[in-house]
């Protein structure tokens, strides 16, 4: 099978190739262009030029950046997952390092232990999260009501559902097993002379761990967060039963009630265009950082 | 103990208690109660009424139409979808892996869709079958049906147009494509990469022999990559069971008794119906399902080396 | 540099401090800033509630400016009070949760599963407030003020829990300056209705628009059918979910006149048009025909051409049927409940109350162009036509009758979305025939009388001047 001979079976594969390229790559431009057509002109036809480029443009955009508060929806998703992110390090980091370097039979448990918890599907933790957020706040309001009203929230109540912090804690525990499942198998790949050498040198325990193994991993910790973020990024489910207010819906679930309104007022333009916000910027994050992740499935894909 | 050994310690305990204590009450404990409220009638307004499996047993049973229904769309959707990716994605990584040019090109490229959020990719595909104007489908089913006409093939259309692609009775099969077109960049990746570890010296072997390229590929590349094929098969069975999001957003985040799946028809049941027994118990049938197909793939994996 | 470090006190201690400081600022900022701590009920002494309104064919003017009235009235009672009020088409997505999760809003009028939510008491009965004078008319109680009817939908074990806004017919819209230009006139019969309708697919138009993603706006036609043909004890018995009435014959009829009906005549693409895109294409004269509540009007408002002049008519009188052709399909709707959970339940049925004054009322009637169920605050003469034509019904009408059944309002949660819409939808396409679409509701009733979890509200007794039971 040289290189360059073109037979007919060859041309026959090219040419699926290129059909699957123009299947994955057309949708978006399509989506692109007629956002910049009003509504009008796109019930009357899928393709065309727009009459009035940038009336239309603009028009579309700021109904969706501006007024069904796109940019809230975004601001909102970048909060809760670089929030996650970093609680989520904070936690996964030093668990991995210490469970890759020990060897005992209950580090091999505690491993386990959580990275069976990859296992659990969403709808099984649906009702019980549900109901214990419910409670847990009762709970946290009747023991900080006092020190609540001292601070001028006299009625007010503490509640982890429909709130950032409570989002938050939960994608930190639904990351936790995947996290720490592969960021202890790339720690178990860093030599253990190392580590001996700089525990002779003097340092703590976390010391060694901070500034001698963390930038050693970093490559394994790069591509961990990259698709922990995609993940976050784009959770819907989760994000749909315990966010009822528009102020702290994240992107997906702003994007799927849009698209419900735009149905219901038959306002398109809207709709493209809020696609569009939605896509871009995973676009433009995924042309500066494809390398690793398309690296980070070679591996995997190679461990097993 | 040393002080050494005592810094050591307290690193330990520091570095596991807090990742531990989060996951035992946010996703362990959750998870054992998900079982107890499955086996409970509850409205989750009162309290929950010890039933025993009752609810468990009606649903593995398929006593309820709807669960007949939903369980068929998830057959659907586990089954279809994984056949179509998966033969597409190994040929793909076959043809890219035999030194076309360009490939780097296609593999990026395909990849794409995959990290996009299914309430986009399913936004984007509403669109796309849309029977408005500008659904693009219909346009072109419109289009195939003028020129036959004009072709004199036929007088009358032969294709029923608008169609509804995004009608509850047909839904199902329609998001097939979608997930076709979202994955298969994927396990493309996947199975290029474990070809990568195939030495070239198999092949040439058996193109010495004279063996064709589909004998290579079925002989050669198929066994020594089976492990990964079938971790992806079973990916993609679990993913076909667990599917929620995409017939959530193309409803209208509704639940229709056309295109339930197991997913939905849990959220409408809890939601809707205030049959919070009930709907966990559906999510504990799922789970059960996910345990055995992901038990079964352990048996699957082969055990002993390739010899070659 | 690799330093030596110290076990206790020192940096070390230092460093945990400083992470420890920090940690709480970020906690506290977030938690403050987030959503963690959230208020109802009162904010800095002064009562607050919060109203959720379904923001469907009405729209939120009204509902503003009643509760800026309101604003206005408590202030100058020296008796200030939170109002937040907001609308969502979808808002039964937002509350749900809510509900569950054991904080709902004070009062909102979505669709919500009203029979759970008073068997689970969650709801505030409205009785303390209903036998309180008037707020506009002292003399009578707050309950007198009522049509006749309108309130008992709302009543369990004699105590009501639902107040309604708004008094609906289900008719049959048409444009009579389109009729006008054929030579067109409403019928009076079926069989005048079907001719009609022929005559209109030779103009080109489409007889009737439909909306075909929610075909539970077929079932008032379905029902009326019903009713023209036999009367409307028939009828009850379904609503009273008998057994065998879905089995009868005559509704198996009703059910085969209502599909041919719809084969024929029913706009071509139906099945997948939305409401809204129906209704435009009712507007935009493609077709000639739709079938919808009182709220047509105002929903579609911006969407009317000019010249076009809104008209109704009930169902035609079904040639030898023994139903009276007055009689309307006619519920009450916009129906605000009160939940116990709420912030300030007490305060949000004054809100109530004040929300169904005759003034209010009337201004309801003015600006969203339907009927009000409070007595006297339907003004003819600042009406639109259609309304008028509307109200003449309603004046004719001898009794009503309604569905409990298909609507997500209805006695049985999830019923009409699981079992009667998906039903009514295959019946009109003609992928189910009518004996199998009277099977399948039986058989799905018989799992519901036979399920003792499942509360049954007590059968309704057939309506006061209905026709005398038949003969035979």
């Amino acid at each position: 099978m040289g290189r360059d001979r073109l037979n007919p079976g060859r041309v026959v594969c090219l040419s699926v190739l290129i059909a699957w390229l123009f299947a994955v790559v057309f949708p978006f431009v399509w989506v692109l262009q007629t956002s910049t057509r009003s509504t009008q002109e796109i019930f009357r036809s899928p393709f065309g030029i727009p009459s009035d480029f940038w009336g239309s443009l603009k028009a579309n955009y700021t109904k969706a950046w501006v007024e069904s508060n796109f940019s809230d929806y975004f601001a909102n998703s970048l909060i809760v997952v670089l929030s996650t992110m970093v609680l989520l390090f904070i936690l996964a980091c030093p668990a991995a390092y210490t469970l890759a370097r020990k060897r005992s039979r209950t580090s091999r448990f505690l491993l386990i232990y959580i990275v069976s918890g990859m296992m659990v599907p969403a709808p099984l933790l649906l009702v019980p999260l549900f109901f214990q957020y419910k409670d847990w706040s009762a709970k946290l309001t009747e023991w900080f009501s006092p020190m609540l009203s001292m601070i001028g929230y006299e009625n007010a109540t503490i509640s982890l559902a429909d709130s950032q912090p409570g989002l938050v804690i939960l994608y930190t525990a639904l990351a936790l097993p995947f996290t720490i499942f592969v960021l202890t198998s790339f720690f178990r790949t860093l030599p253990t002379s190392l580590y001996e050498a700089g525990i002779m040198d003097g340092c703590s325990e976390f010391r060694v761990f901070w500034s001698v193994m963390l930038p050693l991993a970093r490559p394994g910790l790069i591509t961990v967060a990259i698709f922990n973020f995609i993940g976050l990024w784009n959770e819907y489910f989760f994000a749909l039963v315990f966010i009822n207010s528009d102020k702290y819906k994240t992107l997906p679930l702003g994007l799927a009630s849009v698209s419900i309104q735009a149905n219901y007022r038959s306002d398109f333009g809207l709709l493209f265009a809020g696609l569009v916000i939605v896509l871009l910027p995973t676009l433009l994050v995924y042309i500066f950082l494809q390398s690793y992740l398309v690296r980070g499935i070679t591996v995997g894909a190679l461990k097993g | 103990m040393t002080a050494l050994e005592r810094n050591q310690l307290r690193f330990t305990v520091m570095s596991l208690v807090p990742p531990l204590m989060l996951f035992t009450f946010w996703i362990a404990l959750p998870s054992a109660k998900a079982f107890y409220f499955a086996l409970t009638k509850w409205d989750g307004l009162s309290e929950p009424e010890f039933i025993g499996p009752g609810h468990l047993a009606s649903i593995a049973t398929l006593q309820d139409p709807l669960v007949q229904t939903a369980v068929k769309n998830n057959l659907i959707l586990m089954v279809v979808p994984a056949m179509l990716i998966l033969s597409l994605a190994l040929f793909f990584a076959s043809v890219i892996r035999s030194g076309l040019r360009g490939g780097s090109l296609f593999r990026v490229t395909f990849f794409f869709p995959n990290i996009l959020s299914a309430v986009a990719i399913s936004v984007l595909w509403m669109l796309l079958y849309s029977t408005s104007g500008f659904g693009v489908f219909n346009n072109f089913l419109e289009w195939f049906n003028q020129s036959l006409i004009g072709l004199g093939a036929r007088s009358e259309p032969l294709l029923k147009v608008p169609f509804a692609f995004t009608d509850s009775s047909i839904l199902v099969w329609s998001i097939v494509p979608m997930m076709v077109w979202t994955a298969t960049g994927f396990y493309m990746l996947l199975f290029f990469a474990s070809m990568q570890s195939i030495p070239e010296s198999l092949y040439e072997a058996a193109r010495v022999d004279g063996a064709s390229t589909f004998s290579q590929f079925w002989h050669i590349t198929l066994p020594m990559i089976r492990d990964t094929v079938v971790t992806g098969l079973v990916f993609l069975i679990i993913a076909g069971l667990k599917i929620f999001d995409q017939i959530w957003v193309i409803e209208q985040q509704q639940a229709r008794p056309d295109s339930n799946t197991l997913t939905t028809l849990m959220y409408s049941k809890i939601f809707t119906e205030y049959r919070v027994g009930y709907g966990t118990a559906i999510a504990v049938v799922l789970f059960l399902v996910i345990l055995g197909f992901t038990l079964a793939t352990f048996k699957l994996y082969r055990k002993e080396a390739l010899e070659y | 540099m690799l330093t030596r470090g110290v076990l206790i006190g020192g940096r070390y201690t230092q460093r945990l401090a400083a992470l420890v400081l920090i940690t709480t600022i970020l906690c506290t900022s977030l938690i403050a800033g987030c959503g963690l701590i959230q208020q109802s009920g009162e904010e800095d002494g002064i009562p607050t509630i919060e109203v959720g309104v379904f923001d469907g064919g009405f729209g939120l003017d009204w509902y503003e400016s009643t509760r800026d009235r309101f604003l206005k009235t408590r202030q100058s009672q020296d008796q200030p009070i939170r109002v937040d009020l907001w609308g969502d088409p979808r808002i039964l997505d937002k509350l749900r949760p809510r509900i569950l999760r054991g904080s709902p809003p004070d009062l909102s009028n979505a669709p919500l599963p009203f029979w759970k939510l008073v068997t689970s008491d969650a709801l505030l009965p409205l009785d303390e407030w209903l036998d309180s004078p008037a707020d506009d008319a002292p003399e009578t109680t707050w309950r007198e003020t009522f049509l006749p009817g309108a309130l008992s939908p709302y009543e369990y074990m004699g105590q009501v829990y639902s107040i309604p806004l708004v008094y609906n017919i289900w008719v049959v819209w048409y444009d009579q300056t389109l009729f006008e230009q054929h030579g067109w006139e409403p019928p009076r019969t079926w069989r005048e209705w079907e001719e009609l309708c022929d005559s209109i697919l030779e103009a080109g138009i489409a007889p009737i628009a439909f909306q075909g993603k929610y075909s539970q706006y077929a079932a008032p036609t379905l029902w009326s059918t019903l009713q023209r043909s036999v009367g409307v004890r028939k009828l009850n018995r379904c609503q009273n979910f008998e057994q065998g009435a879905f089995l009868d014959p005559d509704f198996i009829q009703a059910a085969d006149r209502i599909q041919k009906f719809a084969q024929k005549y029913f706009q071509e693409g139906y099945v997948s048009m939305s409401h809204t895109e129906a209704q435009m294409e009712f507007c935009n004269r493609r077709a000639a025909m739709v079938f919808c509540g009182l709220w047509l009007e105002n929903e579609m408002k911006n969407a009317f051409p000019d010249d076009f002049r809104l008209g109704c008519f009930g169902v035609p009188r079904i040639e030898g049927g023994r139903g009276s052709p007055r009689a309307l399909f006619a519920n009450a709707g916009e129906s605000f409940l009160v939940f116990r959970k709420g912030g300030n339940p007490r305060e949000a049925a004054q809100f109530l109350k004040f929300m169904t004054t005759a003034d209010n009322a009337t201004e309801w009637v003015r600006s969203v162009a339907t009927v009000s169920p409070i007595r006297g605050a339907t003004p003819r003469d600042e009406v639109s036509e259609a309304l008028r034509m509307a109200l003449d019904l309603i004046e004719q009408a001898d009794y009503t009758y309604d569905d409990r059944l298909t609507f997500s309002s209805g006695i049985f949660p999830s019923f009409g979305n699981e079992v009667m819409t998906p039903a009514i939808s295959k019946l009109l396409s003609g992928s189910m025939s009518p004996e199998d679409f009277g099977q399948t509701i039986e058989e799905a009733l018989e799992k519901i009388r036979n399920n003792p979890d499942i509360f049954k509200p007590p059968p309704r007794p057939i309506p006061r001047n209905a026709e005398p039971e038949p003969s035979t």
